[in-house]
């Protein structure tokens, strides 16, 4: 069961680098527009301009 | 260099190839900096240079295809929308990790971990829980504060009181080594669940405020002073300016016309559909539209003392001071709150004489378990499941306390022109019906953008074929041209309810044509089936008696109020209790705002949009009874939720009472009762 010591911190770890980077792509507006993106992916050519908050 | 950042909502992005047209905006446009486009909200962020005008951005992408509007005043609240919307996604996230983390380390306290292992796993809940306590749940103290100040009792209170009670509970319990009286894993996952279904609301709710096709009041126009090549705004404008208008300007103050006859649509301020031919020497409201080609003018007033001005500044002062209904489900929370506390107040009193800390420790688990999860969670989901299903049948709500309102309506109120009729001229009787006839009427009217020539284009455009003249608008009457030799004369005859015109070739009448703005089809039948609901209905409109008589016969209302000025629409809403006002005009806004419940319909202006609490797709009333259905839909599923959750309260309160809730119980009562609201709900959604 000593096991227990090791695994249960490494869980909570992981959870917590899960959540932080939860966090910090909804701080960079991933989760604003939830229609468009799949839409924005399918263009092909280059494009100009294109206001990623990401880039910001 | 200077960057601003406009909001445009724009019609009909629906594809992949729309979203990448839009995008390229900055390839089109060589001022425009950068375009986003958000799909769910039908809007676009342009951010581009200070200096570039609005106007020619919108009409770059009217060139790629699409209708668009400036949003003048969203962009603002655009950007706090989307920042609070990420606070609440971080919090949701933060309640999510808490509340799964904590399940986790229950499983093994629950299936018999003990001594240092249980002893661990009870403190790890406990860690798990602070940034929940502290972080996820602010917004329920703050709500639960706010409505103890103003004395009422909100659903937060009793959602505050579980989560402080039972943690201090679970906390001093845990202190002391009691480590079977934690409730941090149902608490947690309680808060989670309610957290996400109020985020998801409030997004659906966002979604709708921009998706209407709103015709912006106005556009910040400059006025032409007559003889001169300056120009002026609407507030530099000063008594005795002569100005200019070119057709299709709006006169933004009270003028005497110095030219010849011309004609106005003065719909927006009065709602009449016909338009108005004015004399030289008569004096013009504001408001008023030129249709003519131009028009010279003695200006009045200033536009701070023009009636199109008050209406507008006492539009915007209001706001929403709407008689706020207290919900069904706030006010079950009031009734809820006192009874709880109240049960475990006398009871603690009754078995402390039995042993003190059991007395404790039960009226405690009373109050937690009986936290109105149920209820909760139960009122957004059923107005959640009104407004998905109003979208459905085509109707838009705003308010989501649009469903407790609609239960006290009595009376509806409807405006005439745009909300029962068409809004527009259109042909009703035509006769001969010569094709060569009509061609030299279409060309005659081919420069006009007066109703009449809008109406016939409508109708016969597909005879039209190029005659080469050059009409001579006769201003005030019609239109005249030579064709081979011939003088034709096209020009109305005008009576009150309709407009007649007639066909003259060198002054002997050879065609007749009558235009009325017609009743919007199905009106009458969804008029009926209000009626048939008990509904006390009528007509009010600022058009003048014969006409508001005509159509109020024609869709079946009998009690009509005509000649109606915006202030008196106003006022008569105002007197009435219980009342519905369906409109779409600058001229309804006033009495949108005083009504009780307010509906915008098809094409209506920005303003009236703005204020109303729902906004229909569709052209005609007929969603209104299915507003009434969805409304009803909603009640039941709210009472039947309340009515799951007294069931769940006397059950568990019981057995808190009677000592059987540990943990365990707890944990698998609560999300049970929950997992039953939402299957409830799901029942009436369809």
């Amino acid at each position: 069961m000593n096991i227990l010591f090791l695994l249960v911190p490494f869980a909570f770890l992981l959870g917590t680098v899960f959540l932080v980077g939860f966090l910090w792509a909804n701080k960079q507006g991933q989760f604003d527009d939830l229609d468009t993106p799949s839409f924005r992916m399918l263009h092909d050519d280059e494009r100009k301009g294109v206001n990623h908050e990401s880039e910001l | 260099m200077e960057v601003a950042k406009y909001l445009i909502h724009v019609e009909g992005i629906r594809c992949a190839s729309c979203v990448q047209k839009l995008e390229s905006l900055p390839g089109v446009l060589a001022d425009v900096e950068a375009c986003r486009v958000y799909m769910g909200e039908s809007l676009i962020e342009v951010s581009a240079r200070q200096s570039v005008n609005v106007q020619s951005i919108i009409s770059g992408i009217k060139g790629l295809g699409f209708n668009a509007q400036v949003l003048e005043n969203k962009a603002k609240s655009f950007e706090l929308n989307k920042l609070s919307n990420r606070k609440n996604l971080s919090k949701i996230g933060v309640a999510g990790f808490c509340a799964g983390n904590i399940m986790l380390f229950s499983i093994p306290i629950y299936t018999g971990a003990d001594g240092a292992y249980k002893a661990v796993f009870s403190y790890l809940s406990f860690i798990a829980f602070l940034p929940l306590l502290v972080y996820s749940s602010f917004d329920f103290y703050k709500n639960a504060w706010s409505s103890l100040k103003i004395k009422s009792l909100s659903i937060d209170l009793p959602i505050t009181v579980a989560l402080i009670l039972g943690f201090i509970f679970s906390t001093v319990n845990l202190f002391t080594g009691q480590y079977d009286y934690l409730y941090y894993d149902s608490t947690a996952s309680f808060i989670f669940l309610i957290l996400s279904a109020r985020y998801v609301l409030l997004r659906l709710q966002q979604s709708f405020a921009s998706a209407y096709s709103s015709l912006e009041l106005e556009p910040n126009q400059l006025i032409k002073l007559h003889g001169q090549e300056s120009f002026k705004t609407k507030e530099e404008l000063i008594k005795g300016d002569v100005i200019e208008l070119n057709k299709g300007q709006m006169l933004p103050v009270k003028s005497d016309l110095i030219s010849s006859v011309a004609d106005w649509n003065v719909s927006l301020m009065t709602g009449e559909s016909m338009p108005q031919a004015l004399h030289l020497g008569c004096s013009v409201r504001s408001g008023s539209v030129l249709i003519s080609d131009r028009a010279n003018l003695k200006v009045l007033e200033t536009y701070k003392n023009s009636e199109l001005f008050q209406i507008i500044s006492k539009i915007d002062e209001v706001k929403t001071e709407k008689t706020k209904v207290i919900s069904l489900s706030d006010k079950f929370a009031h009734v809820f709150i006192a009874v709880v506390f109240g049960v475990a107040v006398v009871f603690f009193l009754l078995y402390s004489s039995i042993s003190i800390f059991e007395a404790f420790q039960r009226s405690l688990a009373l109050l937690i378990v009986a936290c109105p999860c149920a209820l909760a969670l139960g009122t957004p989901l059923a107005y959640l499941m009104g407004i998905y299903k109003a979208k459905k049948q085509g109707v838009l709500v705003f308010k989501k306390d649009i469903f407790d309102r609609l239960f006290k309506i009595k009376s509806i109120y409807f405006d005439k022109t745009g909300t029962l009729t068409e809004g527009v001229l259109s042909v009703r009787y035509l006769f001969p019906e010569d094709p060569i006839l009509i061609n030299i009427i279409l060309n005659l009217e081919k420069n006009s953008s007066h109703p009449v020539a809008i109406a016939m284009r409508k109708k016969y455009s597909k005879i039209f074929s190029d005659l080469r003249i050059n009409p001579e608008e006769i201003v005030g009457t019609g239109v005249k041209g030579e064709i081979s030799g011939d003088v034709y004369e096209f020009g109305k005859e005008s009576n009150q309810t309709s407009i007649r015109s007639v066909l003259k070739k060198n002054g002997e009448k050879i065609l007749d044509v009558e235009f009325s703005d017609q009743v919007i089809q199905g009106v009458r039948s969804s008029i009926d089936s209000l009626k048939n609901r008990g509904f006390d209905i009528t007509l009010i409109t600022g058009d003048n008696v014969s006409v508001a008589q005509k159509i109020a016969h024609e869709v079946g209302i009998s009690k009509i109020l005509s000649e109606q000025t915006p202030l008196l629409k106003q006022e008569m809403i105002a007197k009435d209790s219980h009342v519905m006002m369906v409109g779409d005009g600058m001229n309804d806004v006033l009495a949108l705002q005083k009504a009780d419940v307010s509906v915008a319909v098809f094409g209506s202006v920005q303003k009236a949009a703005d204020y109303c609490d729902a906004y229909l797709l569709k052209k005609g009333v007929s969603q209104i009874c299915q507003l009434f259905s969805i409304a009803r839909n909603v009640r039941s599923a709210l009472i039947s939720n309340i009515a799951l959750s007294v069931l769940y309260n006397v059950i568990a309160g019981t057995l808190a009472m009677m000592g059987y809730i540990n943990p365990l119980v707890a944990a698998l009562l609560m999300p049970l009762s929950s997992a039953a609201i939402l299957v409830n709900t799901w029942r009436y959604s369809r």
